[in-house]
């Protein structure tokens, strides 16, 4: 288990874990398909954001949020 | 009279809901006023094989929380029974993400039908849908549609049709695993109380949303929450998993289980044209920042120009042509609109000497009235023109990912990158800046730059800026430095009034997250962007004309009247007086001329100008000039206050309308003070230094 943030791009990936309590933020990215269970695939994190692939479509979150979302490899 | 149909669409914001409803209204929509709502429906009716129906635009949501205005609106009239059917739009090219969407509605009711849109461009890119298949998991029917090209939406209006006459039961039932037996237990008791729909009430109150249960007593009410928060604390001890992130991961699984037996993708082709662009672009902050900064500025460049030739006449007078130079600043919108309202000025007063009216009445209609109008009239280009490129923008996938390279910079000031859109916009004019603060994620964001934006100095005070320097100071360079300075200082008063509305009044402690959804670029529809701009653009004329028509005859009625009745000299009017006594406000000499020209000025800005050339009788510069008895000091300290000190009426209606009268009041109020304390500040800095 590995925060998002350790992650290798283009990696397929699966969310195990969401650390910290459910505010609007979290509820925000678990909507979005950020949800345990999903799978998730890193894209781009050259600077400050990271931008994920999640349900088939792209989101862009800031590194504070990535560190809460935990991974595991799969594959 | 034959029964009219009521379908609402209803999806998640950017997947062509506004472009299905505007080709089944043929671009017959119009802004509806929905009472107490500060949100736009778009709303009209058609006739449809025979059958009159009344298509409702509800506002694109991701979700069915009550978070935002827009979420309350959109859940309210699904939980009401003020329609026959629902139109539920997904989009092929990203159907989980759109569905969640989706199901939630279809686990209220049954009265709709699931348009997936954008099918054909999936579909030539490697997209398969088993239709059937999906219609059995979601038990509703199921279109597949594309609103762009026209594909299947007669089909998708009978099968709304047809879908009223369901019973309104849900649709379908997700199995919510380990929670099943708590949400049940909740329901069963719901139940008992006479709450309509127990088992999504029930959902719902797990998810924090009470909204279900309004109708019951508030001791009742309060019983049940007290029960569900101790089975969510329960529930959050045992598994380590919030109820709210168990309900929607369960919701995914569901729409997982409908697609994985009912959709193939094939390599999908555009993604990757969409991949180049954000991996040459995007990947790197300062070709982004760059890229995003020209499309910021030819934004701007374009609506300034084509408004008031300005600054384009300025860039081919420097190539010697002087000839497109004039022509560019006649040609433009704000050239023409004058000269068409002083033709018409002059036809009426002409009209009115024929038929023996009287000076007053004559003076009424045409600086009352029709000057009242024109000053309306300049905001619509501005206002369209603005409205009009952010849409496009918008539209095209820029705007987020701009807004996440921008995010980097506005941060460090805990304002969200998509500050930077609304902001720029102003600088053009403030109105369609407020307008556009709807881009913004959250409601407080929107409060806070809606109150902070008429710091933003726009074209019309830009105007009085260049007018004021130049009749106070004769150096060139001493001009352009003062107007780099009010600038600088209109952005530090910006962000200042944002910081503390949002931290001070709004009690915003979290910081700003980035959280930006990048859809795949694609080409804006032309035809859409510029029928919504008109539409809103003229809804909106009509409530800033209700104001400023008012408040220029109330002005023209101070200018024109005295102690003594009836004047023609502003000498003898209240209008000195007024001007006295504005001006007596500041602890240092300002002639009544000023005073009176802030009042006017409140009005649009660019009425300063007009008040000082009537007042003091003369519009030649040099003569203006000889006639001020102020030191540099205390013009320079005129100069901050009249950039800072009031919105203008429109911006105050634009706020009032987009937020509320409040937010309005809040905005007069900052104003005032910030242009008070900087315009002393500046007066006793350079009076020290001097």
């Amino acid at each position: 288990m590995i925060p998002l943030t350790e992650a290798k791009l283009n990696q397929r990936l699966k969310i195990v874990k969401i650390e910290g309590e459910c505010g609007s933020l979290e509820r925000r990215l678990m909507e979005l398909g950020l949800a345990i269970g999903s799978e998730v695939v890193v894209k781009d994190k050259s600077y400050g954001p990271i931008i994920l692939e999640v349900h088939g479509s792209k989101i862009a979150i800031g590194r504070g949020m990535a560190l809460k979302i935990f991974v595991e490899v799969l594959e | 009279m034959k029964k009219e149909f009521v379908i609402a669409l209803a999806s998640q914001p950017n997947i062509g809901k506004t472009t299905l409803f505007n080709t089944l209204t043929k671009s017959r929509g119009y802004v509806a006023n929905w009472p107490g709502k500060t949100v736009e429906v778009m709303q009209a009716s058609f006739e449809f094989q025979e059958k009159r129906i009344k298509l409702i635009d509800l506002p694109g949501i991701r979700s069915l929380n009550a978070l935002s205005e827009e979420e309350k609106l959109t859940k309210e009239f699904i939980l009401s029974k003020n329609y026959d059917s629902l139109i539920l739009l997904a989009d092929a090219e990203a159907l989980e993400k759109t569905l969640y969407f989706v199901v939630q509605v279809l686990e209220i009711t049954n009265k709709a039908v699931v348009a997936i849109n954008k099918y054909d461009e999936a579909h030539s890119l490697g997209l398969h849908i088993n239709k059937e298949g999906i219609e059995e998991k979601l038990n509703c029917r199921v279109v597949e549609i594309s609103a762009l090209h026209k594909i299947n939406l007669n089909q998708l209006v009978l099968e709304a049709i047809n879908a009223s006459s369901k019973n309104g039961e849900e649709a379908i039932r997700i199995n919510y695993g380990s929670l099943e037996k708590e949400i049940e237990k909740i329901s069963k008791i719901l139940k008992g109380y006479g709450v309509e729909k127990p088992r999504i009430a029930s959902i719902k109150l797990f998810e924090g949303d009470d909204s279900f249960i309004k109708s019951l007593s508030n001791e009742k009410q309060k019983r049940i929450k007290k029960e569900v928060e101790r089975i969510k604390r329960e529930f959050k001890k045992e598994s380590g998993r919030s109820c709210e992130e168990k309900i929607i991961s369960e919701r995914y699984r569901f729409i997982e289980e409908v697609l994985k037996k009912n959709v193939t993708y094939v390599k999908v082709a555009k993604k990757e044209i969409s991949e180049a662009i954000d991996k040459k672009i995007f990947s790197n902050f300062y070709f982004g920042f760059l890229f995003s900064l020209i499309v910021l500025f030819s934004t701007i460049f374009i609506s300034f120009s084509i408004n008031t030739g300005f600054p384009l006449n300025i860039i081919f007078r420097t190539f010697g042509n002087e000839k497109l130079a004039k022509e560019v600043e006649e040609l433009s919108i704000s050239s023409l609109l004058s000269r068409f309202f002083d033709w018409f000025s002059q036809a009426t007063n002409s009209f009115l000497i024929s038929i023996n009216a009287s000076e007053e009445l004559r003076s009424l209609i045409i600086d009352g009235l029709i000057a009242g109008f024109s000053s309306v009239a300049v905001f619509f280009p501005l206002i369209f023109i603005v409205n009009f490129f952010m849409g496009i923008v918008e539209d095209s996938g820029i705007m987020s990912r701009s807004a996440v390279v921008f995010h980097r910079i506005t941060s460090k000031f805990n304002l969200s990158g998509r500050v930077v859109f609304p902001s720029t916009m102003s600088l053009a004019c403030n109105v369609p800046g407020i307008m556009s603060t709807r881009i913004l994620e959250s409601d407080k964001e929107r409060l806070a730059s809606s109150v902070a934006i008429p710091f933003i100095i726009c074209q019309a005070r830009l105007v009085v800026l260049l007018f004021l320097t130049s009749i106070f100071f004769s150096s060139i360079l001493l001009q352009a430095g003062i107007i780099t300075l009010a600038y600088a200082l209109s952005f530090f008063a910006f962000v200042l009034a944002y910081i503390f509305v949002s931290r001070i009044i709004l009690k915003q402690k979290e910081k700003v997250e980035l959280i930006e959804e990048l859809p795949n670029y694609h080409f804006p529809s032309l035809r859409v962007v510029f029928w919504i701009s008109w539409e809103r653009s003229k809804s909106f004329l009509t409530k800033i004309a209700l104001v400023i028509i008012p408040a220029s005859i109330i002005i023209w009625f101070i200018l024109h009247f005295g102690i003594n009745g009836y004047t023609n000299s502003i000498d003898q009017s209240f209008g000195k007086i007024i001007g006295e006594f504005i001006a007596a406000i500041f602890p240092f000499k300002l002639q009544w001329q000023f005073g009176l020209s802030l009042l006017t000025g409140f009005i649009a800005k660019e009425l300063v100008l007009e008040t000082l050339a009537i007042s003091f009788n003369t519009g030649n510069l040099a003569e203006l000039s000889s006639k001020i008895a102020i030191s540099k000091a205390e013009a320079l300290a005129f100069i901050v206050f009249s950039m800072l000190y009031t919105p203008c009426v429109a911006s105050l209606a634009a706020i009032s309308s987009e937020k509320s009268k409040k937010a309005a009041f809040l905005s007069l109020a900052i104003s005032f003070f910030f242009a008070y304390f900087f315009s002393l500040a500046v007066y006793f800095l350079f009076s020290f230094l001097a």
